[in-house]
């Protein structure tokens, strides 16, 4: 279900004067900073807003803000409370002395040492216990010079020194953007430039125009290159990001909700398209009336009426990037369009099947139907003469197709349902 | 309720609230003891004995007589400003929310004899979430999760109780708090929180052990309410959100059926799904007269509020359903589509009662009415034109109709689906363009079928 972790917020080390905010208006929760990261985000599910901390007693409740189940020692939460604040006077204890430590040093020893007094095996439901020891709403500046770097996942609470700050980001955005229209580097490359670039936003909560401009950019180059998981993630944290109305931009964030939509045909989520349906019909008519998003919408309709000609009319005129969203679930459609129309028709010509799912011409039909095994089913009439039909027995292919879209159906998206 | 009644007819008694415990049974005076929303304090004075009762409850004890203070100060004060009425609000939330936190460590202890009165206290806490919206429109999810924690929390010691003795084993209190848990998730609109409260409930009923007993043997046999309420929220999650609308009527005819006929805003409400989905899976159609009775005579002004829901609905039931019923029985494909797609409030009302889906899907039964009419005017000669079919829409317009291939095209599509769900016997040929259907029974009985 949900899955976030209290992930450890350091003081800068060393220095007790407040830093300024990063442009940053909203007093974001900072538990899920790091949950950015692939193997921690849940795919496809949007989070929701999380609850300001803005009192210590509600910060108490929410350090076990997710812990729906009942605490397995049985223990109640105010014993919990009174456990942790006990703990928290060891680690304040053990801390303060090694204050004065460089700052490498105390680092390792919070990250690495395995038998910090805060540790307490004999409750191991308890949620890692670091998060107390630090103050959640001091975020880290970084202090890293290169413009490259490559991403590697955060096991610990990251190191200031391998922290880019947000100019050298800007510079490192620009460099990258200028390969890649140059075309000198993969698309591997990049997406491990990016996602290093979104991690030092994430983890200095820079939360600002250009943090949407990385997400934006990350986002369309996934999709140009069909990479689905990444999308996914880079679409849940920009939602996340436009719930912040000054940084949206209007056409983008129409585009990225015509793309939503269609990533929900994909995962095949109905009830969540009918409730951003009504989102948008109540708060936000401009989006609404977007060409973009209305052309997804329909398309969602088309699909949950089985309505193929509507369907595939639209599917053809989509030519932005959704198209390879669209890539994604349309064999699976169009296998079950052939299936209504072989349990409707009799026989069903070549010419028709070009029309209805806008196929280039004729010989694409034909290599499409002889891929998914209906050779034997192709017939042609007066063969060779100007009045040449080729068609398709539909009776006969009955049960082979319906063979097929039941196969289809059972196909997860790349490990992502 | 009216406060006065409840005074007349409680007697002046002193009860000491240790008894409760020391003797475990509950009855009308301890659950007056937490009806918190009634703003008037019970007459019957509430003591505690303190020589046996340990710590939690005592806490309770003066926890409550705080929480009634509070209350009667400021429902005595004349002119309370909206920063007061916040305050007030939030503290008390603190202090009910407190209160259940020890009710339900009390209640890990106790047997089924406490589960009512904590299932007062609960509910409690989540009417005053409503309240809170009143006054807070920023930050409510907190307090509604925070709530949800605490009523998940007597969900889960309802749950895994494991006493072998059936009479004080806990599980038969819980569907009170699984109807608690569905408003709430309803509230916060998390769609994966009600899937998961469904899913364990279901995979606990079916448990090989220890099945949990259905929601008639429950506690809820006592309390019918609750029974109609857990009946209308499984029928809704099956049919908004599952799109299982077999099962969906199931439930929504019981709840249906256990609701007594003086409670209208809840009959509206079952009703707005009931009569979608008994449409959809079983071809039930409302009697006319049924609704005439219910509705007919009010002719409500089409202005009303759309704020307030209980006017929207009725008004809802007794003129846009009258309409779609009477347009699935003539199919009537035109108005249909009118009604349905193109009038942007009755969009609006779908949407929010998670009915959008079903009105799609019924469309096609107005689709297949219509086909079945038009073969009957054609004294059910088995080819039919799709010419003829699509001209008949627009039958008594005065302008010209242009035929297009598109539009056939399109119709040739929708005449597909319906052939091949088997709603029609037939076949269609796009050369001829015409739809050929069976000489015996084109148009099979949906209900044998099914």
């Amino acid at each position: 279900m949900d899955s976030s972790y209290n992930f450890v917020q350091p003081i800068r080390l060393g220095q007790k004067k407040k830093q300024p905010n990063n442009n940053n208006n909203n007093n974001n929760n900072n538990e899920q900073e790091l949950s950015d990261l692939p193997q921690l985000q849940k795919l496809h599910k949007k989070r929701k807003q999380v609850p300001i901390q803005n009192s210590n007693y509600l910060n108490n409740n929410n350090n076990s803000s997710n812990k729906w189940a009942l605490n397995s020692m049985g223990m109640s939460d105010s014993e919990e409370r009174r456990r942790k604040r006990a703990e928290r006077f060891n680690t304040n204890n053990n801390d303060t002395p090694s204050r004065s430590n460089s700052a490498e040093v105390t680092a390792s020893r919070n990250s690495f040492d395995p038998l910090s007094a805060v540790e307490d095996y004999s409750n191991l439901n308890a949620i890692a216990s670091k998060s107390q020891a630090y103050d959640k709403n001091k975020h880290i500046i970084g202090t890293c010079q290169n413009t490259e770097k490559s991403y590697l996942r955060l096991t610990s609470e990251p190191n200031p020194a391998l922290v880019r700050p947000k100019h050298i980001l800007k510079k490192a955005y620009d460099i990258l953007m200028k390969k890649h229209n140059k075309k000198h580097v993969t698309y591997p490359y990049l997406c491990d430039q990016f996602k290093a670039i979104r991690q030092d936003l994430r983890v200095q909560m820079i939360e600002n125009k250009f943090t949407v401009l990385v997400y934006e950019t990350h986002a369309r180059l996934a999709l140009e290159n069909g990479d689905l998981g990444e999308y996914n993630q880079c679409q849940s944290r920009l939602f996340m990001l436009y719930e912040n109305k000054a940084l949206r931009d209007d056409t983008n964030y129409a585009e990225f909700t015509s793309y939503l939509i269609l990533y929900y045909i994909l995962t095949d989520d109905t009830s969540a398209i009918m409730s951003l349906r009504l989102k948008l019909m109540q708060n936000e008519i401009k989006v609404f009336k977007n060409s973009l998003v209305q052309k997804s919408l329909n398309l969602s309709d088309a699909k949950l009426t089985g309505n193929y000609h509507k369907f595939m009319k639209i599917c053809d005129t989509i030519t932005s990037l959704g198209k390879h969203l669209i890539n994604a679930f349309i064999e699976k459609e169009i296998l079950r369009s052939l299936n209504t129309i072989c349990n409707s028709y009799n026989q069903v010509g070549l010419d028709f099947l070009r029309d209805e799912f806008h196929f280039p011409n004729i010989d694409t039909v034909g290599l499409f139907l002889k891929r998914e095994g209906f050779e034997e089913f192709i017939k042609t009439k007066n063969p060779g003469k100007p009045n040449q039909f080729v068609y398709l027995d539909a009776k006969a292919a009955k049960m082979l197709v319906s063979v097929l879209y039941q196969k289809s159906k059972k196909i997860d998206l790349k490990g992502q349902k | 309720m009216a406060n006065e009644d409840f005074t007349m007819n409680e007697m002046k008694s002193i009860v000491d609230f240790g008894d409760y415990f020391r003797d475990k049974y509950s009855d009308d005076s301890l659950v007056r003891y937490f009806q918190y929303h009634l703003r008037k304090e019970s007459t019957t004075l509430y003591m505690l004995n303190n020589e046996f009762q340990d710590d939690k409850i005592k806490q309770v004890f003066e926890l409550n007589q705080r929480i009634w203070s509070n209350i009667t100060t400021f429902h005595s004060v004349p002119e309370r400003g909206k920063k007061m009425a916040l305050q007030y609000h939030k503290e008390l939330f603190d202090m009910i929310d407190e209160q259940l936190l020890l009710m339900n460590r009390i209640a890990e202890r106790e047997s089924r004899w406490i589960l009512y009165p904590l299932f007062v206290l609960a509910r409690e806490l989540v009417m005053l979430v409503k309240e809170l919206r009143k006054h807070l429109s920023f930050n409510l999810t907190t307090y509604v999760e925070r709530c949800g924690r605490s009523v998940h929390r007597s969900f889960t010691l309802c749950l895994n109780d494991r006493n072998p003795n059936k009479l004080e084993n806990r599980r038969s209190g819980v569907y009170l708090f699984i109807n608690l848990e569905f408003k709430i998730y309803h509230k916060l609109n998390n769609r994966d929180m009600i899937k998961n409260l469904v899913k364990v409930v279901k995979s606990r009923q079916e448990d090989r052990f220890e099945p949990l007993m259905s929601c008639h043997e429950s506690l809820c046999s006592i309390y019918n309410s609750q029974e109609v309420t857990y009946n209308y929220y499984m029928g809704q999650y099956y049919g908004c959100i599952e799109n299982n609308y077999e099962k969906a009527f199931e439930y929504l005819n019981l709840a249906y059926l256990g609701c007594n006929d003086g409670y209208k805003s809840q009959l509206n409400k079952i009703l707005i799904l009931l009569i979608p989905f008994g449409l959809l899976s079983h071809r039930k159609l409302v009697h006319q007269g049924l609704l005439s009775k219910l509705y007919g005579g009010k002719k409500l002004k089409s202005n009303v509020n759309q704020d307030n829901i209980y006017e929207n609905d009725e008004r809802m039931l007794g003129q846009l359903y009258k309409e779609i019923i009477k347009c699935c029985r003539t199919g009537n494909i035109v108005r249909y589509d009118n009604l349905v797609t193109i009038t942007k409030s009755n969009q609006i009302f779908f949407l929010r009662n998670g009915l959008y889906v079903s009105m799609q899907l019924l469309r096609e039964l107005v689709l297949l009415r219509y086909v079945e009419i038009i073969y009957q005017l054609n004294e059910k000669m088995t080819i039919i034109p799709l010419e003829m079919i699509y001209i008949a829409k627009f039958y008594g317009q005065k302008k010209k109709v242009t035929i297009t291939t598109e539009a056939i095209n399109e119709l040739e599509c929708e005449l597909a689906c319906l052939i091949s769900k088997k709603m029609i016997k037939g076949y269609l040929s796009h050369g001829n363009k015409c739809m050929v259907v069976s000489k015996t029974d084109p148009f099979p009985n949906l209900k044998i079928v099914k």
